[in-house]
């Protein structure tokens, strides 16, 4: 977590020094006419983190500018990932999708895709899980466990959207970084026994959760 | 510089959010409930100058101590599949402890992410293997909910 969070800081001052570079003054805004676009992400940030810790998550999104500064957005993916963590064994799987949108809160004059954003989606999870171990706690340190058979659920979540994104020298290429913060709205449960792990949520325990993503976009 | 606002925005947020750790703590009380023990004598209830407990939780005996002027213990009872929990009894250091099966089924509680699972104990028996200066046992509340009520009494 530490070393993603380092990251996500490093590329987000590196990605401000380029887009700084590139402040002109203000220009007047033409009126907007609409024209279709989208802009397609990968998230390389996770995906590379993939290789180095049991988490492995694979996402991705299409963006769309709507009408001036909105834009809607639809994230999809894939997250597998383990919990072994306080007397706790649990793994859990499966795909998830969001959707929102996000307003440009300060963009580039000469180009309208460069900006800050902020925003919100709506997202959720059909996964499956299973809890090898779920600790009882005795006492003096004296415990066991209990497990619970594999089995299908779902949660669905509120997240807030906060970054920016770049584009790289003249090309239809994007740097798009964002912060998700997160909050789990419902879940089912398997025997009323939270889940700790959600995937495309994270940790589940706390019903707050950050999500980091560092996406590389192209624009159609 | 005009952006400069939004990067201590997200610097702060960023802080703020990711400082909040896993909800891991249990707090004590809800964990699994421990066995009352209260002491009688004359079939009153009354204190004892000294006993020592000791418990076999599977994992080894933990000793509870001596307790001083006391009428009643608590006792931790095993929490893995076992079906009995091993009590060692002495009130003077001359005295050979001597041995109180506690048995029980056991039922699983989920509690809280930090907590996990307790247990709770139904249909507990207490069988006295040798008498000492504890000359039998009699049971009280059959079943471990909580810590409120005296499970097992001691007959000096």
């Amino acid at each position: 977590m530490k070393t993603k969070l380092i990251y996500s800081l490093i590329f987000s001052v590196f990605g401000l020094l380029i887009f700084s570079a590139q402040e002109k003054e203000e220009v007047e805004k033409p009126k907007w006419k609409y024209e279709p676009n989208f802009i397609v992400g990968f998230d390389v940030l996770n995906a590379g983190a993939s290789f180095f810790s049991d988490r492995q998550i694979f996402q991705g999104f299409i963006s769309s500018r709507v009408k001036d500064n909105l834009h809607g957005i639809i994230e999809a993916g894939f997250d597998k990932n383990v919990y072994q963590n306080n007397g706790y064994d649990a793994k859990a799987n499966g795909p998830f999708l969001k959707i929102g949108a996000f307003y440009m809160l300060a963009r580039d004059p000469e180009n309208d895709f460069n900006g800050f954003y902020g925003g919100g989606k709506i997202g959720g999870s059909f996964y499956t899980q299973e809890y090898m171990a779920i600790p009882i706690r005795g006492f003096g340190g004296n415990s066991s466990s209990v497990s619970m058979p594999s089995s299908s659920q779902s949660s669905f979540w509120l997240e807030g959207n906060i970054g920016g994104r770049v584009q790289l020298f003249e090309s239809n290429f994007y740097i798009d970084v964002s912060m998700q913060p997160r909050y789990l709205m419902v879940t089912s449960k398997q025997d009323d026994v939270v889940p700790m792990i959600v995937p495309g949520f994270g940790r589940s325990s706390n019903k707050f959760n950050m999500g980091f993503a560092w996406n590389i976009a192209y624009k159609f | 510089m005009k952006y400069f606002k939004f990067i201590i925005f997200i610097f702060v947020l960023s802080t703020v959010i990711s400082c909040g750790g896993d909800n891991d703590i249990c707090d004590n009380g809800e964990g699994t409930p421990r066995m009352k023990i209260t002491f009688k004598r004359d079939n009153k209830i009354s204190v004892v100058d000294s006993i020592k407990v000791s418990a076999d939780l599977g994992t080894g005996i933990i000793d509870l101590g001596w307790k001083l002027k006391v009428d009643s213990v608590f006792v931790p009872l095993r929490v893995d599949d076992s079906p009995f929990t091993d009590i060692y009894v002495q009130t003077t250091t001359e005295e050979d402890p001597t041995k109180v099966r506690v048995s029980y089924t056991t039922k699983s509680i989920y509690v809280s992410p930090g907590c996990g699972v307790k247990r709770n104990y139904e249909n507990v028996n207490s069988v006295l293997s040798a008498p000492n200066s504890l000359k039998s046992v009699e049971q009280g509340q059959n079943f471990i909910e909580n810590e409120d009520k005296t499970n097992l009494f001691f007959n000096f």
